[in-house]
């Protein structure tokens, strides 16, 4: 089965980088501007990995993660953050919320790439 | 298969009782040839023969003997009492072994025999390498892994199985598994991680590619060890655990393959370092658990089948009593059916898990036969298996275990070709040979394929001829032909080799296995090679599902099947009249299962469209909803379904209803053909 990703990031150009890197990779793509807009692909369809920035409008990247957790189908579903943000406390946040690895950005692409491949074996 | 056990073990109590005479004769005149070529014969018949038995341990004994004795024989060993002595207690061993006499004895006598043989055996293995550039001795890097994830490690997307699995692929490793209170299997489907795990692995990896396997892991979940690196640069207290586990008789074999290309300063060390008596993981290693031996106990099959039916109405009374109390509304009967219907769930999981084993377990068995097989016959075999991880009913398992052994042995012995032969043809010097294992619906299927010469249909035919199967000038389709080796008494061998018997084959193989309700194919190429393959239905079987909904009945159709699903919020599709949609740019054909049920229409605006791939080709069925994942333990549908083709088996669900697993492969055929 062809895994499903689902990027959520605000800032289009950057999540048109993700989107064709992972594509290259043979993953089907979804994408979301924010935290709010990811909650509709969390009706029952299949999610594999989730990527997030942190900081966006209306629903951050924390309390993405939180909600996904929160919800049985989707509660064991990997997610990386992907954010520039370097406060610690905000990454402390996102750790206690459980996510599976942060990532920083600007990201190498080639690193970028194993670490998803690795998580989806 | 009985009858021929039977014999076996009366042929080979008389060759043993002439072996003590010769082996106390041979004491007195180490010179006589005679009888050293006497013994020499009966170890090399008792491998050959036992084997095919299922005696492996008697087939690896006579083997280390055999290579003992033909030391002797030309000369490079000289015999002594020690000798003497421990082949005595060899034979007193297989005599054990044959008369199924108390096991505990005798698996400690085994023990203590290969030990003291490995001594003597090293003698030999060291002229065989020492030839060898020290290089290929000494290259691997050896690691002792400490890896304990966070108990909350599923809530953070990851699985340790799937790290643990990683390490496993990047060499050879001893994995010791210290679950606490429940057993991983357990807390994993509960999603609590409280097992720690302890992994030699022997790799040409080095560090940092270790490592890497722990890329999401925090620094205190896992400790790696490079132990190669010489014995100073390893902390006491693991070279004191290693010690430990090197005395230990069951894990001394699979640990002794890591410990060998240790260097020599670090197993000395080893060696030499005194006894810890201290049972637990050494301070300072990473540990969710005090460390418990795992323990295991036989059980008979009728008291887990038993079990099993007790579990199942269980299930079926708790789902009553929770609907009961829910009409009731009396909240401590509520709560009450509420713990009862947990308790249910974890019991049948639980009970469930005992029957089944990865086939890895057998699998793995047969490197160490390929290996000495292929030695033996100079013969380069690259051996590879694929799907340990693939789960069966331990009987069903047992009983492929003969079957197998035998196919391997036909594979390497007349089906891949020597070196130079191979070269001459184009071929790689190396052969192929692979053990695949995976689900197929209700069936599990194992199939063992090589890259050799293929079984020469002309040499069947002419055989087949021969014993009267087939008349002369008769036309037989080569796929009928090729079934006649499973006929009893059926051999093509020109000279009947001792490694693969003598013409007891394929007709026992097929025996055992229909016996457990299995099947055999065999495919056959001239000079690209043969694919054996077995099919094993199980009555009891998991297998992980989709779970969906067609006019409020329950389907379950195999993940291994399912390539993509999606919602479509149009019911468009269904009214096109050439039953096609797209999907990646091709049309592909579908099929309602509303319409194939005839159910009628319903007035929900969506449907699920699930593609399917079957034999590397795609087609979609739809839906009304799905449900969700779900793990099915699967029963035969029984006499009165059988003669309708949809379904291949039923489930009952944890609530007691019954779910119908669709046969998928039934639908793309009748879906292709139209």
């Amino acid at each position: 089965m062809k895994k499903r990703i689902l990027i959520v990031e605000d800032f289009n150009t950057s999540r048109q980088i993700i989107k064709k890197t992972l594509e290259s990779l043979d993953y089907i793509v979804e994408e979301a501007a924010d935290g709010r807009e990811a909650l509709r692909f969390f009706d029952g369809s299949q999610i594999d990995l989730i990527i997030t920035d942190y900081n966006m409008p209306n629903m951050n990247g924390a309390e993405l993660v939180e909600y996904v957790r929160s919800q049985e189908a989707y509660k064991y579903i990997p997610i990386f953050m992907l954010s520039t943000e370097t406060n610690i406390e905000k990454q402390n946040r996102a750790r206690e919320a459980k996510i599976t690895s942060w990532i920083k950005k600007p990201f190498d692409v080639t690193e970028f790439k194993k670490l998803v491949q690795k998580v989806l074996l | 298969m009985k009858d021929f056990m039977t014999s076996f073990v009366e042929e080979a109590s008389a060759l043993l009782s002439h072996l003590e005479i010769d082996l106390l004769t041979l004491e007195k005149e180490p010179e006589n040839k005679e009888v050293l070529n006497n013994i020499f014969r009966v170890m090399h018949t008792l491998k050959g023969t036992a084997g095919m038995c299922g005696f492996i341990n008697i087939q690896d004994l006579a083997h280390e003997f055999e290579g003992i004795f033909d030391q002797i024989r030309e000369g490079k060993l000289v015999i002594n009492s020690e000798i003497i002595d421990f082949t005595l207690k060899g034979k007193d061993v297989i005599l054990a072994i044959l008369k199924n006499e108390n096991s505990e004895n005798f698996n400690n006598a085994l023990i203590e025999s290969l030990h003291e043989m490995s001594q003597v055996g090293s003698l030999h293995e060291m002229n065989e390498t020492s030839d060898k550039p020290l290089k290929e001795l000494t290259g691997l890097s050896v690691f002792a892994i400490f890896f304990s994830p966070d108990k909350a490690i599923f809530e953070r997307g990851l699985d340790p199985d799937k790290t643990v699995a990683e390490l496993k692929d990047s060499g050879k490793s001893n994995i010791i598994l210290h679950e606490n209170k429940q057993s991983w299997k357990v807390q994993k489907t509960q999603k609590i991680c409280l097992t720690t795990w302890e992994i030699y692995l022997s790799s040409t990896a080095l560090l940092n590619e270790i490592e890497e396997n722990f890329l999401f892991y925090e620094p205190d979940e896992y400790r790696i060890y490079d132990i190669s690196s010489g014995a100073e640069q390893v902390p006491p207290e693991l070279l004191a655990r290693l010690q430990k586990l090197y005395n230990k008789p069951d894990v001394k074999e699979h640990l002794r393959e890591c410990l060998i290309p240790l260097n020599v300063e670090a197993s000395k060390a080893i060696t030499q370092l005194p006894e810890n008596t201290d049972e637990k993981l050494p301070e300072g290693f990473p540990s969710n658990t005090s460390t418990e031996g795992e323990m295991t106990i036989n059980v008979s099959s009728v008291k887990l089948d038993e079990l099993m039916n007790l579990v199942s109405e269980l299930v079926t009374q708790t789902a009553i009593l929770e609907a009961r109390a829910t009409y009731l509304k009396d909240p401590g009967l509520n709560n009450a059916a509420e713990n009862l219907e947990k308790l249910t769930k974890r019991f049948r999981t639980n009970a469930l898990d005992l029957r089944l084993v990865p086939v890895g377990a057998l699998l793995s068995r047969f490197k160490r036969q390929v290996r000495d097989l292929s030695k033996k016959l100079n013969k380069h075999v690259n051996f590879f298996i694929e799907g340990q991880d693939i789960e069966i009913d331990k009987t069903i398992l047992k009983s492929v275990e003969n079957p197998l052994v035998h196919i391997i042995r036909n594979s390497i012995d007349h089906g891949i070709e020597f070196p130079e032969e191979r070269i001459q043809v184009g071929k790689k010097k190396d052969g192929l040979l692979k053990i695949s294992a995976f689900n197929a619906g209700v069936i599990v299927i194992i199939q063992v394929q090589d890259d050799g010469r293929g079984i020469d249909l002309e040499k069947v035919r002419e055989a087949a001829i021969k014993k009267g199967y087939i008349q002369q000038d008769q036309a037989i389709m080569d796929n009928d032909l090729i079934n006649l080796i499973l006929e009893p008494g059926f051999t093509t061998s020109d000279n009947i080799s001792l490694v693969s018997g003598r013409g007891v084959g394929m007709d026992v193989v097929r025996k055992e296995l229909n016996a457990v309700g299995g099947t055999i194919e065999i495919f056959t190429e001239k000079n690209l090679g043969t694919t054996i393959t077995l099919k094993l239905p199980t009555t009891l079987t998991i297998i992980d599902t989709l779970m969906i909904e067609v006019n409020q009945s329950i389907v379950l159709i195999p993940m291994l099947d399912i390539e993509f699903c999606y919602k479509e919020k149009s019911k468009e599709i269904l009214k096109r009249d050439n039953k096609y949609i797209q999907y990646k740019n091709k049309p592909i054909p579908f099929v309602s299962l509303r319409e194939k049920f005839r159910y009628p229409a319903n007035d929900a605006n969506d449907i699920m469209v699930i593609i399917l791939n079957k034999f590397d080709k795609s087609y979609a069925i739809i839906a009304d909803r799905i449900i969700g994942e779900y793990q099915a333990v699967i029963k035969p549908l029984g006499d009165l379904f059988n003669s309708q083709p949809y379904f291949s088996g039923g489930s009952i669900m944890v609530d007691g209803k019954l779910a119908l697993i669709l046969d998928t492969s039934f639908l793309f055929t009748q879906i292709t053909k139209n």
